[in-house]
């Protein structure tokens, strides 16, 4: 628990202060992540356990598509969205390379 | 919370391609106590994904090219030399693995007597470093100078004790009764931080991904519709609202011509230079507005800036590419070099299937601007809600163009023009997009870096660096001519270069000639690898400016940008670069962080 609230302190503090970024969806998004209620959220947390590791990576705001992590994600599951690059959470094996390669630390990561 | 508290001698905000050379030079010249404060997680910047010098032009007087035999001018050595030649130094041992002297006939883009990038192999516009060596696109993401600048002088920092805090982000000055600058206030993941100092340079950064600051600066540009930033969300200005705070004076002089305003697809072609887009939009497609109209030259499609056909004049700033089943498969089946892009093959060749896969998309009801494909032009206008005789109209208007080999509407050249008529038909949609502020609306300095009040006075012990301050002021570290100076800025800079010598000298209280650390040995030539793509180098003028320097310097500017494709590029027509570039932030930088040492050696 204090893992978890750990982090989401430094999202909340990385997005601090940057008016212009849409803090709100970022941070309900890992909410819902967190409260792990729908059946969505369930199914992903139950591939986390299965997978490498046990944190759920996603990539949140300001991605300038790079493709850094696109390239080094052993599992093949980041690809193009509709505003940058996004992770496949049914193919993502948790390994968290997306979050140490990002050069510009978008990818976020949230405990279980 | 408890506010913690640390002592250095000189703070600086940011750990970008500025902050980081100024903060190793000023601790390479006095051995003081530096501490580099980073608002991202780890030190990167705009700087990590550019690549050339841009703006500054290109490298000159570095003894490199002394010992190549280029010629070069040693009384004052030009300041792009003295910043490399410590650069070598302070990163003793590798450089000679990514740099080199270009010889005649070698690089496409490079004049003979450039110091350019990488040696170990690929055609030019591929070369990045072995870690990055796979990523898809050319024209985006790490691996080339900038990258290695900050990788190496953050390893510098680790191995001299330097601290770099990162998850920092500086938001107050605090300031003496003689507005001298002498603590930093942080906010830190568990708490604040004050940083007490006796200098302090501010390289943070601009203001380019602060979409709020865009409309207040810009508000005829950016007034509706979405755009891409294709800045690190980190670069939202706070250090210059902070400089501002204590009396910094802001400059709203905007110097740099372009703003930068080209624009590029949603989605999977959301990508700037998607090597994939760019081929169908500076070639081929016919770009019309929600209007149904075309507006500009496709062929000058590439940055546009602010020269002709912004986007943003468009309603809702939104542009649509039109191509057609031939145009797709014709890019797709390319292979080798294209024009200056020379893209690798995996963006090329599933550039339909991404075309297709994102159709589908639409088809299954997502939302947003996705590419739409139908297999009439009526249907497709109907798909992305544009009034469908305007759209036939001007694809039959073009199409005769196509015939007659002559566009009068808005002169795209000959070779470009290609039907509209195999179905299934794709559009893409596209957004105008911004990336790093270059120096815009940033703090104002004086020719030693030291930030200015609205009066012209300087706020004692602050120097401001990079993308948040005037770099592009009249200070020759930026030209809109890509290093060419007229007679005038010529002597600034040379002045310029002088002062440098004086001042680190005076740092570092040795009588040296040039930049720091002249003894160390430099590895001789390094070795040249294979350099394929040569053949008919553009061979300028050593260590000049002009001829050469669209290749390199064409894409950088905190962000690989403004690579126009194939004969058609007119986007450097007439008005300078469009781009920053790394030289302005890595010089500026380097001046901030000598003149800094000097003033701490002398306190």
């Amino acid at each position: 628990m204090s893992e978890k609230s750990s982090n989401l302190t430094r999202r909340k503090f990385m997005l601090a202060g940057s008016a212009a970024m849409a803090s709100p969806l970022l941070l309900g998004a890992a909410g819902s992540l967190v409260g792990a209620k729908s059946a969505e959220a369930k199914m992903i947390v139950t591939n986390a356990q299965k997978g490498k590791g046990t944190s759920i990576y996603f990539i949140g705001h300001g991605c300038v598509g790079c493709q850094v992590c696109r390239t080094f994600c052993p599992a093949e599951a980041i690809h193009f969205g509709d505003t940058g690059n996004e992770i496949d959470q049914n193919k993502c094996e948790h390994c968290g390379t997306c979050y140490e390669e990002c050069p510009i630390c978008v990818v976020s990561q949230t405990e279980f | 919370m408890a506010i913690k508290m640390m002592d250095c001698d000189l703070v600086v905000l940011g750990a970008g391609g500025s902050g980081l050379v100024a903060g190793c030079r000023a601790f390479d010249l006095t051995g003081k106590k530096v501490v580099i404060l980073e608002k991202a997680p780890k030190p990167a910047g705009c700087t990590y994904f550019a690549s050339g010098m841009g703006e500054s032009g290109p490298i000159k007087d570095s003894k490199w090219q002394k010992e190549a035999g280029v010629k070069v001018n040693e009384d004052p050595q030009d300041l792009s030399g003295q910043f490399f030649d410590w650069l070598v130094t302070a990163t003793k041992g590798d450089a000679e693995k990514f740099f080199y002297v270009t010889k005649e006939g070698q690089g496409m883009f490079r004049a003979a007597g450039r110091i350019s990038f990488p040696v170990d192999g690929g055609p030019n516009n591929v070369d990045r470093y072995k870690k990055y060596w796979d990523l898809p696109d050319q024209t985006i993401g790490p691996g080339r100078m900038g990258s290695w600048v900050v990788d190496h002088l953050s390893a510098y920092c680790k191995k001299k004790g330097i601290q770099i805090l990162t998850s920092t982000r500086a938001r107050r000055f605090i300031t003496d009764e003689k507005n001298k600058v002498t603590a930093v206030l942080a906010d830190t993941e568990d708490g604040e931080l004050l940083v007490n100092c006796k200098a302090c340079v501010v390289a943070a950064g601009g203001w380019g991904a602060n979409k709020k600051l865009l409309r207040k600066y810009y508000p005829e540009k950016y007034t509706c519709g979405k755009f891409h930033s294709l800045c690190p969300p980190y670069l939202t200005g706070d250090c210059i609202q902070a400089a501002e705070e204590i009396g910094a004076h802001i400059d709203p002089t905007i110097r740099s011509l372009n703003f930068p305003g080209g624009f590029f697809g949603d989605g999977m072609m959301r990508h700037p230079w998607h090597t994939s887009l760019l081929r169908l939009t500076t070639g081929k497609c016919v770009v019309i507005n929600l209007d149904g109209k075309r507006w500009k030259n496709e062929g000058s499609m590439g940055g546009g800036g602010g020269t002709d056909g912004y986007i943003g004049d468009q309603r809702c700033g939104v542009g649509i590419a039109i191509v057609d089943s031939d145009i797709v498969n014709e890019a797709a089946s390319q292979k080798g070099g294209m024009g200056m892009m020379m893209p690798g093959e995996s963006s090329r060749t599933t550039m339909k299937e991404d075309l297709e896969e994102e159709a589908a998309w639409d088809e299954a009801g997502a939302s947003g601007n996705h590419t739409r494909k139908a297999d009439s032009l009526v249907e497709l206008a109907l798909k992305m809600k544009v009034d469908p005789r305007a759209l036939v109209d001007t694809i039959e208007r073009y199409n005769k163009f196509c015939e007659t080999g002559k566009d009068i509407d808005f002169g795209k050249s000959a070779q470009n023009l290609q039907k509209i008529q195999k179905p299934p038909f794709y559009a893409i949609f596209c957004n105008r997009w911004t990336q790093s502020s270059k120096g815009r609306n940033g703090i104002c300095v004086n020719s030693e870096f030291q930030a200015l009040n609205a009066k012209g006075e300087t706020l004692p012990g602050m120097w401001a660096a990079g993308d948040g301050c005037t770099i592009f002021g009249g200070f020759i570290i930026g030209s809109q001519t890509q290093g060419v100076w007229n007679e005038e800025e010529t002597a600034a800079r040379t002045k310029l270069s002088r002062a440098l010598v004086q001042a680190a000298a005076a740092a570092s209280g040795k009588d040296t000639s040039g930049a720091g650390g002249q003894g160390a040995s430099q590895g001789g030539m390094p070795p040249q690898g294979g350099m394929s793509g040569g053949a008919g180098g553009t061979g300028g003028a050593p260590g000049g400016g002009a001829p050469g320097a669209g290749g390199e310097g064409g894409r950088s500017g905190g962000m690989p940008m403004m690579m126009g494709g194939g004969a058609e590029t007119n986007i450097l027509e007439g008005k300078g670069s469009p781009c920053g570039g790394l030289g302005p932030a890595f010089l500026s930088g380097f001046c901030a962080g000598t003149f800094a040492a000097k003033y701490l050696a002398e306190l």
